[in-house]
């Protein structure tokens, strides 16, 4: 029979040296400011960027990016800067739209009207993948922004994005139509009147004989996210769950198709 | 900076702030969110959850009560939700694989059997009874501090406290061999 003393006694340093053992050497001071990063660039964002913004905002993991808005001209991507203070939460989108959903490849080029570019064929690819929450996921389907601030109207046709884990970290791919068109790319990032910590650098790069839009990491350089735009105007967006080198990077892009 | 300091900071804009309240209290924090996620991925983004909420909610924060408590209160509330949303069939296969560790001999010898069996038995335990024992004997909160916490009653932290214990002792005292058969008792016995 255990007594009470001992019960208490056994479960209390079985519990202090099971969290130690698993948190004890945790620290979430990046995360926090990646999310905060996040959360000031979300809130402060204006409307009027939000149609090319909102569908990929909500497919994204939770990372340290920056906050653009893309819109191409493919082979030219133009960098705007936009002041915006860092105190402050600026002017909420409401966004209206459909729940996203799980699908299928085939289904959501049906409803997009383009086609999807996979990793279908690459090895080190798997999906599904399970996301930190548990869910298990592969192909969501973003369904298209009906209003905006309560503005009515098609503000973008969907999107789809695509989830693989590679060597263990976890990818996401965005696609969705450019609604302008063939016009040409204006990015947007937001230049805050502080420095915020953990905040990514954002720059047109040209990889591989190629531009792209790539944020990278501001304590190692490592790219968390890369933009670009295909020749029939489909906007790609790759999330990094954990910051990678360029030639991952690049590897992944090339085995895109 | 102490907590008012930083609180202060981080209300006009210095995300340093934000800095301070993370070193002074995500230890307690990842331990607290970690025994009832059971889960150290989930641990993190639970956490770090809550001090995003902590920042988005700060104008609104009663300067003169302290922020501890406050911020536990949302990482337990959180930890509780997280593990409650995460489908039964992710938390068996976590229990299995975890069942299967003991295998290695090189765990087997550095792993305390009794604290094993202990924490077996702690992952079976409905998430409300986790999180009552854990705050009690992982933190050192009283039980009117764990019903502040909970939001509940404290009566109902009595009792979560006394199921909790009880079963954990005919978990040890029955076949003290926990681990070997989680995915069906977890299954029956989850909230």
């Amino acid at each position: 029979m255990i007594s009470d003393g001992q019960l208490d006694s056994v479960l209390r340093s079985a519990l202090r040296e099971d969290a130690n053992r698993a948190v004890g050497s945790s620290n979430v001071t990046g995360q926090v400011r990646a999310r905060m990063a996040h959360a000031i660039a979300k809130d402060s964002w204006p409307a009027r960027r939000a149609k090319l913004l909102v569908i990929v905002a909500v497919a994204t993991l939770a990372l340290s990016v920056g906050w653009v808005a893309v819109a191409a001209e493919t082979g030219l991507i133009r960098i705007h800067w936009a002041q915006a203070p860092l105190n402050g939460q600026g002017t909420p989108i409401g966004v209206t739209a459909s729940s996203p959903y799980e699908t299928t490849v085939s289904a959501a080029e049906a409803k997009l009207g383009f086609h999807v570019q996979t990793l279908d064929g690459y090895a080190a690819a798997k999906t599904p993948v399970t996301m930190p929450d548990g869910r298990t996921q592969s192909v969501v389907f973003h369904p298209p922004v009906t209003a905006i601030n309560g503005k009515s109207g098609a503000h973008n046709t969907g999107a789809v994005a695509l989830y693989y884990s590679v060597s263990g970290d976890r990818i996401e791919i965005v696609e969705q139509m450019d609604p302008n068109g063939s016009g040409p790319l204006d990015v947007t990032i937001k230049q805050f009147d502080q420095p915020v910590p953990g905040l990514t650098k954002a720059a047109v790069e040209t990889l591989g004989g190629d531009q792209y839009l790539v944020f990278r990491s501001p304590s190692d350089g490592a790219i968390v996210a890369i933009e670009w735009k295909t020749p029939e105007g489909v906007i790609v967006r790759i999330n990094c769950s954990q910051p990678l080198n360029t030639d991952a990077v690049v590897s992944l892009i090339q085995h895109l198709h | 900076m102490d907590d008012g300091e930083a609180i202060d900071a981080l209300r006009r804009g210095n995300t340093e702030g934000m800095d301070t309240l993370v070193a002074a209290h995500q230890s307690r924090a990842l331990r607290v969110a970690y025994q009832i996620t059971r889960d150290t991925q989930a641990a993190e983004d639970v956490v770090a959850d809550a001090f995003l909420a902590v920042f988005q909610r700060i104008k609104s924060l009663d300067a003169d009560r302290p922020f501890q408590p406050w911020f536990l209160r949302i990482v337990v509330n959180r930890a509780i939700s997280d593990t409650r949303r995460r489908s039964r069939f992710q938390r068996v296969l976590g229990l299995l694989s975890r069942a299967t560790e003991p295998s290695d001999p090189v765990q087997v010898a550095e792993t305390n059997e009794e604290m094993r069996r202990v924490i077996a038995a702690l992952d079976r335990l409905p998430v409300n009874e986790r999180a009552a024992l854990s705050l009690r004997y992982l933190e050192d909160f009283d039980e009117r501090s764990i019903a502040e916490l909970l939001g509940c009653p404290i009566g109902t932290v009595k009792t979560r406290l006394h199921r909790g214990r009880n079963r954990l002792r005919q978990e040890l005292i029955g076949n003290g061999t926990g681990a070997d058969a989680p995915a069906l008792s977890f299954i029956g016995g989850s909230e």
